[in-house]
């Protein structure tokens, strides 16, 4: 019964030290919870196109065309822009450009794009592609866009009645996923 | 006084009286076994290790920052603009995926362990979140097993690793939820 008792007691030793902390891993723990709420969105860029001029800002939503000191008749005209007279009425000026749509975060299969003048010019023509672009109303240039890199034309014609000097404006463009 | 005493210091504190002659040897072997078990355990509850999150100052602003459960809230995020929260960096990946990432600071100290000179630390996905991808440093996390982020960390620095969520551009909009569980192991 001693013995028994005895032994009891050694194995209850062995146990306690070998299960004891000191033998086991020291270790904290914690944790880091991560919330985000995606939400879906459009990107639409201008990269010059490589038939088209250079335009300022490729690759960004702000581009800019510059079509520097151009006349109807004779002078330079730009890299990549064709210049047309239209008989002794107008003449026009016309590039391509890039635009480039995507679509993340949404199951879109395609996109509506319209284009908008910010300033009213009521004596020169704007264009992209067919489509006549005002100021009083958005234009929509497709329905049904495919996303990824389309080439639109912007053609701008001048009547010959028009006095000399700069002509600036703005053209918003607006793309929307279906 | 026939009996013997002798006294056999043990460790720093135990202190333990043995007889010479009336004391079997046996039980000199279970008293010393339940003497080194005793002291084990003693010793044991003194070491630990605490592991604290902190906001980063290049990071975002963390919930809970100075305690061992953190949060990290970015929001309402886009791929394509949308406001990205302060000390966040987010960057598109061609059409493919686009990224949220912050640096967040990690403090380990220990008390008690004296021979440990550096330690581990590993980080798991609470739920599955295989739709994105979730790093800590350079280790992809999964709730399948823990990953490990670092083998040799430094006790008592403040340690920046990069939190990164990465979301691909199928993904549907919604709400993203989940819990790193981060443990460290003194080396």
């Amino acid at each position: 019964m001693k013995l028994k008792l005895l032994a009891g007691l050694t194995i209850l030793g062995f146990a306690t030290l070998v299960s004891s902390p000191v033998f086991a891993a020291t270790t904290a723990s914690g944790t880091v919870a991560v919330t985000a709420t995606v939400a879906s969105s459009v990107s639409l860029t201008f990269v010059s196109d490589p038939a088209g001029i250079a335009l300022g800002g490729t690759g960004t939503s702000a581009a800019t065309i510059a079509f520097g000191n151009v006349q109807a008749y004779g002078g330079v005209v730009p890299a990549n822009v064709t210049k047309t007279v239209t008989g002794v009425v107008s003449w026009t000026l016309s590039t391509p450009f890039d635009v480039v749509v995507e679509v993340a975060n949404q199951v879109s299969p395609s996109y509506t794009l319209t284009a908008q003048l910010a300033i009213a010019d009521a004596v020169d023509t704007w264009k992209i592609g067919a489509s006549t672009i005002t100021s009083a109303s958005a234009t929509s240039l497709t329905a049904a866009g495919t996303y990824g890199t389309t080439a639109y034309t912007l053609g701008l014609t001048i009547p010959f009645t028009k006095a000399a000097g700069a002509i600036n404006n703005t053209i918003n463009f607006v793309a929307t996923a279906n | 006084m026939k009996e013997q005493l002798r006294q056999n210091r043990i460790g720093h504190d135990a202190t333990v009286l043995l007889s010479s002659h009336k004391m079997p040897k046996h039980l000199w072997i279970i008293a010393m076994v339940l003497a080194l078990a005793l002291l084990s355990v003693a010793s044991a509850t003194a070491a630990s290790l605490t592991l604290t999150f902190r906001t980063d100052p290049s990071g975002i602003a963390l919930g809970g920052s100075g305690t061992a459960a953190a949060t990290i809230n970015f929001g309402s995020v886009h791929a394509y603009g949308g406001v990205v929260p302060a000390g966040v960096t987010k960057s598109v990946n061609g059409t493919t995926t686009w990224t949220l990432s912050t640096p967040i600071e990690v403090k380990v100290t220990k008390t008690g362990l004296g021979t440990s000179v550096n330690y581990t630390m590993t980080a798991q996905l609470q739920s599955s979140g295989l739709t994105y991808t979730w790093k800590l440093g350079s280790a992809t996390l999964t709730s399948a097993f823990p990953a490990m982020v670092t083998a040799a960390g430094v006790y008592g620095s403040k340690t920046a690793y990069t939190f990164s969520l990465t979301i691909p551009f199928s993904a549907a909009a919604g709400t993203v939820n989940n819990t790193l569980d981060i443990i460290v192991t003194a080396n």
